[in-house]
């Protein structure tokens, strides 16, 4: 018996530190390359990095004040066409939507999640920039934006999804119309989904970021699979981490946790 | 042990016996006014469908107002199903058919908006659903919603369902916590105050109880009780005591059939059918 035990606590502990060591090589790595950039760079940081144009290449001084206000404009941009039309058809999908349409929809929607992004970026110069003879915040921003909007609609059903049934029923039986219901109760209920959880899934007590993070993580991990099998699967990989913080600010779930720390 | 190739021949004809619609059960006979006049809600040849699944068969129905009538009868026999075609919240199922009618004060629920139905008739669940919001915020969402704020302070609407459930001595110190912070029992209670907030007219309660400890119990059915001269109550439970403390009539249910509708009394003391002997005996379901 106690033979036995010994054995399975052995197990146990073996694999505890490999998953331990495991987990730590990961997070060095990244920890080494913020190192080295600190280290070569933290000396060139300074008010001008951030209010000044670039120099010609060549030259001392300078910063990089139009890279910082143009992905400001642009992330501006495609939040504010972006960010409504996925919420909103996000909503449709999950409370309203008939089954076929709905079908067709999330198809469509999966489809252009995953669409490598320098076809959207063509598609954007085709019909933005050619005509406007110039690239623009404007162009820049609605590409983000007809990324941002799968992602964000599916994300915003994920979490209208997960809140229980009762907790509509128990609007619906108060006399509210289903848009109250949803506005009042449901969206909220998915914002605060750790709160009335936290009896059955007490992991999620302390770390609601997690709650939310989890039904996106789904869609991405898949994502992220299908990424992998076409050419453009790195280029989606880097840019998926900034469209998910796009998506949750989206849905007010405040900012993105660190990597790491919410995946469980 | 009764068969169930027997009982499925044996309900067609006794339902139709016992239908209040029809012939006056014994609880109509025993009601001191007359009785199909105080009929508050009344379901006629109330057929249902999940899909292809018929849940329920030719119900017929009556409630009188300001009485307590429980909903017994063993598990999926559609106590529930019945319960919530009641205020139209099996509505919101997809692939659903009612057939038959289902009048409040004498008219057709189907002509009402349906957020006067629901009002009108409120509902609790069985287990408690409170909003993610404060103790506050979960009473007062209801008259909010349906414009009743006018004239009255929210503090006063509160108090006064709080007070109603049983609840206010011990939120009146947390009305602006998350009503999270509440035990199950007090949650039930908090769901008890809410639908009272919108001072509905028939009150249903689907298996209310079934979560708490025996004092919250007994505090629920004592309000139950007392709720009575307010509105009508329609309350599901498994719990036959609990069932002869607190209802004037009982409905027994089986297999989606209304076996039998009568005083209680005479349900536990005297049932006219087998079936319901059985189960209330305890040799089946
Ligand atoms: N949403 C649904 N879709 C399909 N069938 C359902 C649905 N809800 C209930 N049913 C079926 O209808 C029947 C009656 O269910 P119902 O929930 O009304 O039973 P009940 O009497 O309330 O049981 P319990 O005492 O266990 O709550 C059951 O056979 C059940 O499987
Ligand atoms: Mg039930």
């Amino acid at each position: 018996m106690t033979g036995r035990n010994k054995y399975r606590n052995a197990v146990n502990n073996v694999m505890l530190t490999l998953s331990g060591i495991c987990a730590a090589v990961t997070v060095s790595m990244l920890f080494v390359i913020l190192a080295y950039l600190v280290y070569n760079g933290f000396s060139s940081l300074n008010l001008d990095f951030f209010t000044q144009l670039p120099k010609p290449t060549g030259q001392v001084g300078g910063g990089m004040a139009n890279a910082i206000l143009g992905s400001a404009q642009v992330v501006l941009i495609a939040s504010c066409f972006g960010l409504p039309i996925g919420f909103f058809a996000g909503i449709y999908l999950a409370e309203f939507g008939g089954k076929k349409f709905c079908m067709l929809v999330r198809y469509m929607a999966d489809l252009l999640n995953g669409v490598p992004s320098i076809v959207i970026g063509i598609f954007a110069w085709t019909v933005l920039v050619v005509p406007m003879h110039h690239f623009s915040a404007l162009a820049g921003g609605m590409a983000l934006s007809l990324m941002l909007i799968p992602i964000t609609a599916r994300s915003t059903e994920q979490f209208l999804l997960e809140v229980p049934r009762s907790m509509r029923e128990g609007a619906l039986a108060l006399g509210a119309t289903k848009w109250k219901t949803i506005a009042t109760v449901i969206v909220p209920a998915a914002r605060h989904h750790d709160r009335h959880d936290s009896g059955r899934r007490p992991h999620l007590r302390r770390d609601g970021a997690a709650a939310v993070y989890r039904p996106q993580q789904r869609i991405l991990e898949h994502r992220i699979f299908l990424a992998d099998r076409n050419a453009a699967g790195d280029d989606f990989h880097s840019r998926r981490c900034s469209l998910r913080r796009l998506a949750q600010a989206g849905l007010g779930g405040g900012t993105c946790p660190a990597d790491d720390g919410a995946r469980r | 042990m009764v068969s169930t190739s027997e009982t499925k021949m044996a309900y067609p004809p006794e339902t139709t016996a016992y239908a209040p619609e029809n012939k006056m059960s014994p609880t109509s006979t025993e009601g001191t006014k007359s009785a199909t006049a105080t009929a508050k809600l009344r379901a006629a040849n109330v057929n249902f469908h999940y899909g292809s699944f018929h849940a329920l068969h030719d119900v017929s129905m009556e409630f009188q107002e300001n009485k307590v009538t429980a909903l017994i009868g063993p598990s999926g026999c559609g106590k529930s199903t019945f319960l919530r075609n009641l205020n139209r919240i099996n509505e919101t199922l997809r692939d659903t058919r009612l057939e038959g009618e289902i009048t409040l004060d004498g008219q057709n629920i189907m002509d009402f908006d349906i957020t006067e139905v629901r009002r009108r008739v409120g509902m609790v669940f069985q287990r408690p659903n409170p909003f993610p919001k404060s103790i506050f915020e979960n009473i007062i969402y209801g008259p909010k919603i349906n414009g009743m704020l006018k004239g009255t302070s929210a503090a006063e609407i509160v108090e006064k369902s709080l007070r109603r459930a049983a609840l206010w001595e011990e939120a009146k110190d947390k009305l602006h916590e998350s009503a999270y912070a509440l035990s199950g029992g007090q949650q039930q209670r908090l769901c008890i105050a809410r639908a009272l907030a919108v001072n509905p007219e028939v009150l249903l309660l689907d298996e209310p109880c079934s979560a708490l400890d025996p004092i919250a119990t007994a505090k629920i059915e004592d309000l139950l009780v007392s709720l009575k001269d307010q509105c009508t109550i329609v309350i599901v439970t498994h719990n036959m005591q609990q069932a002869a403390r607190v209802a004037d009539t009982t409905g027994f249910f089986l297999m989606g059939r209304l076996i039998e509708h009568a005083k209680t009394d005479m349900i536990f003391k005297n049932p006219a059918c087998k079936e319901t002997e059985d189960y209330i005996t305890g040799r089946f379901g």
